[in-house]
């Protein structure tokens, strides 16, 4: 009874403390909200996008910020990919924080908030999940490239060496699964053979049993599209079974050589290419500021949410000069097709399609001494 | 005197159970508290021993206040209780319960002689020395029950309807034992349903009603009785 | 038959270290009936407990010890300050289950402010694999079902043939009477929750060098802990060690027949089915 009594008084508490912050909050602030993975299996994540944002953040303001509006975001957490707390916190973030624009992440979590979205004309940004179900939904823009448009590279690169047959081993959330139909088919296509295929839950540790059936099918390559420290308990195991078959996916969270140790060493993934030692003014600008701070080279979900924030910087500039509210998420939306084009912190310029999707260039990595290295380069 | 017990009243689950009830015990004595199924015995005697706490009245052993001791304390002092149930170690071997009865107070110095003693007394417990204690009969039961109270050489026993569930034979054999055991100097507080058997052995009786003491007497008035039936 | 021998292989790896994880539990609820939910709780802080000594520069071994001992201390502080309180004042077991789980929910939560989620792995432990004709496991796995059946059978020794281990025994079969014989019942209660909470911490350790720490792992150990003792049999602590390993190999050969994502429904339904069939466990008494 008692803690009953307590958990409601803090709930008061904190409905309160938000409110009053809600009313606080200066009317020449432009605040967005954002929906990431801050704990569970993929808390690395959300806390490498939350540094993008947070760097952009205070770039824009300490430039006088945009046409008058200082910039700041709320951010929620999806607990690594649960559908129910990313739409509390969607509805926490268009209600009471009363944003109009969202960055979110993971795949099912983005899907799960859309319908609401749409209706209530939010824009919102993806620029760390990369499943195919995410292409040609309104509002919804993505600015990492969509994994069927990446597996490709990987699996040709792997074909192109003379491997015939994969086993693929994937969590059962939306975009593992959607990517293991993907690499299935393109394998297929390309006239291999697909010999193994196990769902796995998400957040599972031990996979050695997996392994082993893996290991009875004596595959050429192993695919594991799964995403989060998954992707390195999954190799591990494989490893320990003493396979030697070349692991890939599409995947790289930065902490999985945590749970590896050196069992990573050769694990292959394609992505969206950010080159930390790009002669680019702005990409340089960036990895100085982020170094600085945070005594590490970005990622690219730190580039890409970065990234996001100076696009979302360029669309209030163009809804205020004429003479909008940047608080409607449609003029936002309407305000990316005036010129789709944005510069990019991937050097040079990206552009979003109707599709939802992006061009970006892409690159695929090996990591080799713990460490991703570029093996093979494709232009956007 | 080694026990005074004056004026108690105890309630159990919220009912009083036994009203201003006193007895005594001396030293080496063997007393018998006799009476219905319900008359409140098991409940004072399990009030002496420590395990029910007692609403007014005086408990005292040796002239020391026991009311607030528990049974575990009270074990160590030497007044121990023995249950007419549930009273062994089940997965326990039968050397086991008779060396943890001793463990339990720290009175394992002269062990081996206290087992050989028990085992002169039973003899059955030697053969059976290996075996669970839950492998036994009940008559044996009993007997490994009184054999790890008189392990550790009691003052005073209480003991709560030894009888109960044995054979007449062997009601006869634990009758004979317990006779050993008083002849030993163990004064001995018995409580049963059995009338007979408690009047035979027992030096003075009491006669409990719904929770109270309406009789005392001695051995040899009660035997001279012709019918106790108007006690009950 | 190759696959076969591998994953029997692997259940018998799991199932060691689910075996001692039951007898750790179960040796605190068979002796004192508390439903120490927060044994999960004492998992995790044994973990981060050898981390964080190794953080500090210690080397492994002396790290496992202090480890270890904090882990102890912490079991015995559980029961003292928190579960024996309540039972003086004659706590319902709902209402201690309910303390036990806050413990559990509070503490890792606590763990978590403190070290962040992020995973934390324990090196320093050599990790090679070794191969057996169509068998392949590695020397941490080999380590890990070495300690483990030396610890359980350390227990049962200790159990059988102390007299600690022998009160210990009386308290389980007979709580009423081990009180009225002057066994302090109290003193055996830390003193289980001692030995659970120091057997709970080496199956940690032995997890941890194998897969790294994060502040949720104790819900999955307390998990196994207590299924494990409901499938061997409440008041037996052999139970326990069957259980786990017939819950280990169930698991690893179940992926035979049923995609993986369907092993932690296979565990739920062999205890469903168990105490559907015998409530009392594999090994279990009935309750008279």
């Amino acid at each position: 009874m008692k803690s009953g009594k307590l958990i409601g008084l803090i709930v008061v508490c904190v409905f309160m403390i938000s409110i009053s912050f809600s009313f606080t909050a200066d009317a020449k602030e432009f605040k967005f909200g954002q929906i990431l993975a801050m704990t569970g299996s993929g808390s690395w994540y959300g806390m490498t996008m939350e540094r993008g944002t947070g760097i952009a953040i205070e770039e824009i303001n300490a430039a006088g910020g945009v046409k008058g509006y200082n910039f700041s975001y709320v951010v929620e957490d999806h607990k690594s990919g649960l559908t129910t707390p990313a739409q509390n916190a969607f509805r926490k973030l268009t209600s009471i924080d009363k944003v109009s624009a969202i960055l979110s992440s993971f795949s099912a979590p983005t899907l799960s908030i859309m319908s609401m979205a749409e209706q209530k004309k939010i824009i919102v940004f993806n620029g760390g999940a990369s499943s195919p179900k995410l292409m040609n939904i309104p509002f919804l823009h993505n600015t990492r490239m969509l994994g069927d448009e990446i597996l490709p590279f990987t699996l040709k690169y792997l074909w192109d060496k003379g491997y015939r047959t994969m086993a693929t081993i994937y969590a059962n959330q939306t975009a593992p699964i959607s990517l293991n139909d993907a690499g299935k088919k393109y394998w297929e296509s390309l006239g291999g053979k697909v010999v193994s295929e196990q769902m796995h839950e998400t957040g599972a540790t031990d996979f050695t049993s997996e392994a082993s059936v893996i290991k009875a099918k004596n595959p050429d390559i192993i695919l594991c599209p799964s995403t989060g420290l998954d992707v390195g308990y999954v190799i591990k195991a494989v490893r320990k079974m003493g396979i030697k078959a070349p692991i890939c996916g599409t995947e790289h969270s930065g902490d999985m050589e945590k749970v590896t140790g050196d069992a990573s060493e050769g694990y292959l993934f394609a992505s969206e290419f950010f080159d930390v030692n790009s002669d680019d003014p702005w990409t340089k600008t960036f990895v100085a500021a982020f170094k600085k701070k945070f005594n590490e080279d970005p990622d690219f979900y730190a580039a890409n949410y970065y990234e996001l924030t100076y696009i979302l910087k360029e669309l209030v500039t163009r809804v205020v000069d004429k003479g909008g509210d940047p608080y409607d998420g449609s003029l936002l939306e309407k305000a990316i097709w005036d010129n789709p084009k944005f510069k990019s912190i991937y050097g040079g310029y990206m552009k979003f399609k109707e599709n939802g999707t992006c061009e970006k260039p892409v690159v695929l990595f090996e990591i080799k001494g713990g460490k991703p290295m570029v093996i093979k380069k494709r232009s956007g | 005197m080694l026990l005074e017990v004056r004026n108690l009243d105890v309630g159990y689950q919220g009912k009083q159970v036994v009203f201003g009830a006193s007895l005594r015990v001396d030293a080496g004595e063997f007393v018998a508290l006799i009476g219905h199924n319900g008359a409140g015995k098991t409940t004072l005697l399990k009030t002496i021993c420590g395990y029910l706490k007692t609403g007014s009245g005086d408990v005292r052993y040796r002239g020391e206040d026991i009311r607030n001791l528990s049974p575990a304390v009270n074990v160590k002092k030497g007044l121990v209780f023995v249950h007419q149930e549930k009273s062994l170690f089940p997965n326990l071997s039968v050397l086991e319960n008779l060396q943890l009865a001793a463990y339990a107070i720290g009175k394992a110095y002269n062990l081996e002689q206290r087992l050989k003693e028990v085992y002169r007394i039973f003899p059955i417990l030697k053969d059976r020395e290996k075996q669970m204690a839950n492998t036994l009969s009940g008559g044996q039961q009993k007997q490994l029950a009184v054999g790890m109270a008189i392990l550790v050489e009691p003052q005073l026993l209480l003991l709560d309807e030894p009888s109960l569930g044995l054979s007449p034979n062997l009601v006869k054999d634990l009758g004979n034992v317990l006779k050993e055991i008083s002849n030993m100097g163990t004064a001995i507080l018995l409580v049963e349903q059995n009338v007979k058997m408690a009047i035979s052995l027992a030096q003075r009786i009491y006669v409990m009603r719904t929770g109270q003491i309406i009789l005392e007497d001695t051995h040899e008035n009660m035997m001279k009785r012709e019918s106790l039936w108007d006690l009950f | 038959m190759g696959l076969f021998l591998q994953l029997l292989t692997r259940g018998i790896i799991t199932g060691s270290l689910y075996a001692l994880l039951g007898v750790s539990w179960g040796i605190i609820y068979n002796t004192t009936r508390t439903f120490h939910f927060a044994h999960g709780f004492i998992y995790t802080f044994a973990s981060y407990s050898i981390l964080v000594f190794t953080w500090m520069s210690v080397p492994l071994i002396p790290s496992l010890l202090l480890g270890l001992f904090t882990a102890t201390l912490a079991g015995c502080a559980v029961e003292y300050f928190a579960y024996l309180p309540m039972r003086k004042k004659s706590a319902s077991q709902l209402s201690i289950f309910l303390t036990a789980m806050g413990i559990m929910i509070a503490g890792q939560s606590l763990i978590h402010l403190v070290f962040g989620p992020d995973s934390r792995p324990l090196e320093g432990f050599p990790e090679h694999v070794i191969s057996l004709g169509t068998v392949t496991f590695t020397t941490v796995d080999l380590f890990t079902v070495l300690l483990c059946w030396i610890v359980i059978v350390c227990l049962f020794a200790f159990l059988g043939h102390t007299k600690a281990g022998m009160m210990i025994r009386a308290v389980s079969s007979n709580p009423e009477k081990a009180t009225f014989i002057g066994i302090d019942s109290r003193r055996i209660f830390v003193l289980v929750f001692g030995i659970g909470s120091l057997l709970v911490g080496i199956a940690a350790f032995l997890s941890t060098i194998d897969k790294p720490a994060t502040p949720n792992i104790g819900l999955g150990a307390l998990l196994i802990s207590f299924i494990t003792v409901f499938l061997g049999g409440v008041g037996r602590l052999g139970g326990a060690v069957l259980g786990g390993i017939i819950l280990g190999i169930a698991e690893s050969l179940v992926i035979m027949v049923l995609p993986t994502e369907y092993k932690m429904m296979v565990i739920f339904l062999i205890l469903f089915l168990v105490v559907l069939i015998k409530p009392e466990g594999l090994l279990g008494k009935k309750i008279a």
